[in-house]
């Protein structure tokens, strides 16, 4: 267990340190809490490690404002270079404005060489609309899982990147979402500190609600100066999957195409505030689901992706009618360089596989790999379609994307997700979050999880290491 | 002999000293939960009832809940609900998800009557009310009521075919919607006509004929309101409607009446676009 008491805790995440010369490795997870009793308005980030001697008292990481939440990490294991042996979390932080959850808002990235937590902040926003001269200025607010990844391309090592998402303030149409990408490195002026660069491009045809965006980078070079790295996003109202990439360090990103749900499958993205799995589908007494991406970059190279290839999980509905439809965790993969003859293109090479079986509902799904370039995915499941029961379960896929077995996890409790309090008026549903993680430590041997455990008492996280 | 007799009379006394709500009455709540129409951008619309207690007594009384229409209840626990002397209580905070009726088909919309036994004393508000619910995140923001309407409490049913008088189901001048709903309070299915017609010269604007299952609450949707023009002699203004709902088996009905039709001068008065009749019966 890495964290239990009484406030609601939600969407954790994990990763480990990892030191090459001695093999020492500090793992940390960091999650939202809501703090304050059930129904508490206000979040906070709490972050603990483990050095091997097991987890450590929660920090709190709070930050200039009232509220943060929905922390990503990342490792920068260099032993040289910008900021070596540390962990990196980003999040989104706001305090509430008058009459509105959302206000003065900002992107925070906080890092931990071991001896202790520090933010920057990367982008603020007042989260307000205001005129300047005859304009109106949408300020926006960044509220959603901001991703961050360290790179580990020989020509970028120890680059920081992340985007997030810039939704506009007051939901007018006339102000569009944005794609918002930052790059931390000591090479580029003003070296050492974040530096904003352009926005990933929204899709070309139009958006019917860009979410999720998740930045990854390859473990080989791809050749030219800057290296490469990738963005993933869903674009919720026209089922897509959209990939960018980029060669110079997000100075700009170039479209590398997407996959058609609605076209091309039967699948259909769960979308807010729809996105919900309900008791027998009764509306109310649900579980906040809506699709959001867990993606990785696998560099191994096997024999059909020389260059490594991406894997992607997420939820979605099995079927176009979301009241008939069940919610499963479907399996992507995108395949830089295909070997392909006479000529392939980069694209999605393998999936939508499902990762569960048909008589459940699923959600959250994380994914990560181990060291035979196989993947590793954890979710969160339905017990029964009767109550909002759960347990977090595992598989192992094969890296083309078959299911080859459920990985066993004896530790692992039924949670009943009414133990936190119901969101919304009316009654919307309960929510553990919009994701779980899975990380996959270097030469150990099992996989890390970090996911909600309330079987017993409120907001558990708790750590469940299998096997594969 | 001698001893039961005592028995009873010492239960008798406990009861009186313990049971707040002896002289309590059965009322039946509208309860529902729906999201709304998504127009553009972020925000979306959802609808829910909230219902509140006011106790006027000194002391604590307490509500009891029997039970629910449309399948069986989530979770029967709370089975009451406890109202302190001079405060207000919503059902809503305390239930939570509760007394939602499982079972339901649509995952986005759940409509259903809420048998009460409230204790004398009690003033009760069941509210129609529209939230705005910000959709651009993954989990959605809810930013608020966005404004309401009270709903009726009902007493009891009214016996089959009598027919069910709603006066008042306009919104003034503007193009407007109706809504019916009706609970059926029998084993059998019922078949329930429904007539919007024209105050001023009784003549039916639309028309429907529906059956509702037993022991469910559904709701007619959108019948039209027609237009405003009345034949000779009318007998009042042209946009008063009402509606006439006749059921076969003993009922509950409503009618609320929805327009998004905007004021044609800006500002002149508050955008009224939606209403539910009150109507005193005697």
């Amino acid at each position: 267990m890495i964290n239990s008491d009484v406030n609601e805790d939600r969407e954790p995440s994990i990763t480990t340190v990892r030191n090459g010369v001695t093999h020492a490795e500090t793992q940390y997870s960091a999650w939202m809490q809501f703090y304050g009793g059930p129904n508490a308005p206000n979040f906070r980030i709490m972050a603990a490690s483990n050095n091997g001697g097991g987890w450590s008292v929660a920090t709190t990481l709070q930050g200039p404002r009232a509220n943060n939440g929905d922390p990503l990490l990342s490792p920068n294991n260099y032993l040289g270079g910008l900021n070596p042996q540390t962990v990196y979390l980003s999040t989104a932080s706001v305090s509430p404005g008058p009459g509105t959850p959302y206000g003065d808002n900002g992107l925070l990235v906080w890092m931990n060489n071991g001896s202790g937590w520090s933010y920057q902040e990367v982008e603020s926003h007042t989260g307000t609309s205001y005129s300047v001269g005859n304009q109106i200025i949408d300020d926006r607010f960044l509220i959603d899982k901001p991703s961050i990844v360290v790179s580990q391309d020989p020509n970028t090592a120890g680059t920081v990147y992340a985007t997030y998402l810039r939704n506009p303030v007051n939901g007018a149409p006339s102000f569009t979402q944005s794609i918002g990408f930052a790059m931390l490195d000591d090479v580029t002026p003003p070296a050492g500190q974040w530096k904003i660069r352009a926005n990933v491009p929204n899709p070309p045809s139009g958006s019917g609600g860009l979410q999720s965006p998740i930045v990854v980078v390859p473990q080989i070079s791809h050749g030219g100066p800057y290296g490469r790295v990738y963005v993933i996003y869903l674009d919720w109202g026209f089922h897509r999957i959209y990939v960018y990439e980029s060669d110079d360090k997000g100075f700009s990103c170039d479209p590398k195409g997407y996959f058609d749900l609605l076209n091309d499958s039967t699948i259909r993205l769960a979308v807010s505030p729809e996105g919900r799995i309900c008791v027998n589908r009764s509306a109310g007494d649900c579980i906040i689901a809506a699709s959001i991406i867990s993606a990785r970059y696998n560099w191994h190279e096997v024999s059909d992706t020389p260059s490594g290839s991406i894997g992607i999980v997420l939820n979605a509905w099995d079927g176009p009618d979301v009241n008939t439809a069940k919610m499963h965790s479907y399996f992507f993969r995108w395949n830089p360089a295909p070997t392909c003859n006479p000529v392939c293109s980069p694209g999605f090479d393998r999936g939508p596989f499902a990762l569960t079986d048909a008589s459940l509902d699923s959600w959250d799904p994380a994914i990560d790999y181990d060291p035979a370039g196989n993947y590793v995915v954890s979710w969160y499941r339905r017990t029964d379609t009767s109550t909002l029961q759960y347990k977090t379960a595992f598989s192992y896929v094969l890296n083309g994307g078959t299911l080859d077995h459920t990985i066993s996890c004896p530790t692992c409790r039924t949670s009943d997700i009414r133990r936190y309090a119901i969101i919304g008026s009316p009654p919307y549903a309960y929510s553990i979050g919009d994701y779980q993680d899975i990380w996959y430590p270097s030469y150990l041997g099992f996989a890390a999880s970090a996911t909600v455990d309330i079987a017993t008492s409120y907001g558990d996280i708790a750590a469940f290491n299998v096997v594969p | 002999m001698r001893a039961p007799f005592r028995a009873g009379v010492v239960i008798v006394v406990f009861a009186l000293i313990v049971t707040p709500t002896l002289w309590a009455a059965p009322a039946h709540v509208i309860r529902f939960s729906a999201i709304g129409a998504h127009v553009a951008g972020c925000d979306s619309l959802a609808w829910g009832d909230v219902l509140t207690f006011y106790n006027s007594t000194a002391g604590t009384v307490t509500v009891r809940i029997l039970g629910i229409s449309n399948g069986p209840p989530s979770n029967l626990s709370p089975d009451h609900i406890d109202l302190p002397p001079g405060s207000v209580i919503s059902a809503n905070a305390l239930l939570g998800s509760s007394w939602f009726p499982i079972g339901n088909p649509q995952a986005t919309s759940a409509l259903w009557i809420m048998h009460l036994e409230v204790p004398e004393g009690v003033v009760i508000e069941s509210r129609d009310e529209m939230f705005d619910m910000y959709i651009c995140n993954a989990e959605p923001g809810f930013l608020g009521s966005l404004g309401k309407v009270s709903l009726p409490v009902f007493r009891d049913a009214v016996p089959a075919n009598q027919p069910q008088v709603h006066l008042g189901t306009d919104l003034g001048v503007k193009d407007a919607r109706i809504n019916v709903g009706i609970y059926n309070q029998s084993q059998s299915v019922a078949n329930a006509h429904i007539e919007v017609r024209r105050s001023c010269d009784n003549s039916v604007v639309d028309r429907r004929d529906v059956q509702v299952p037993p022991d469910t609450l559904i709701q007619a949707g959108a019948l039209r309101k027609g237009p405003d023009t009345c034949l000779a002699n009318p007998t009042t203004q042209g946009w008063l409607r009402y509606t006439v709902v006749t059921v076969d088996q003993p009922s509950m009905t409503f009618a609320t009446v929805i327009s998004g039709q905007l004021n044609l001068t800006p500002g002149l008065a508050p955008e009224v676009g939606l209403g539910a009749p009150a109507n005193a019966r005697f």
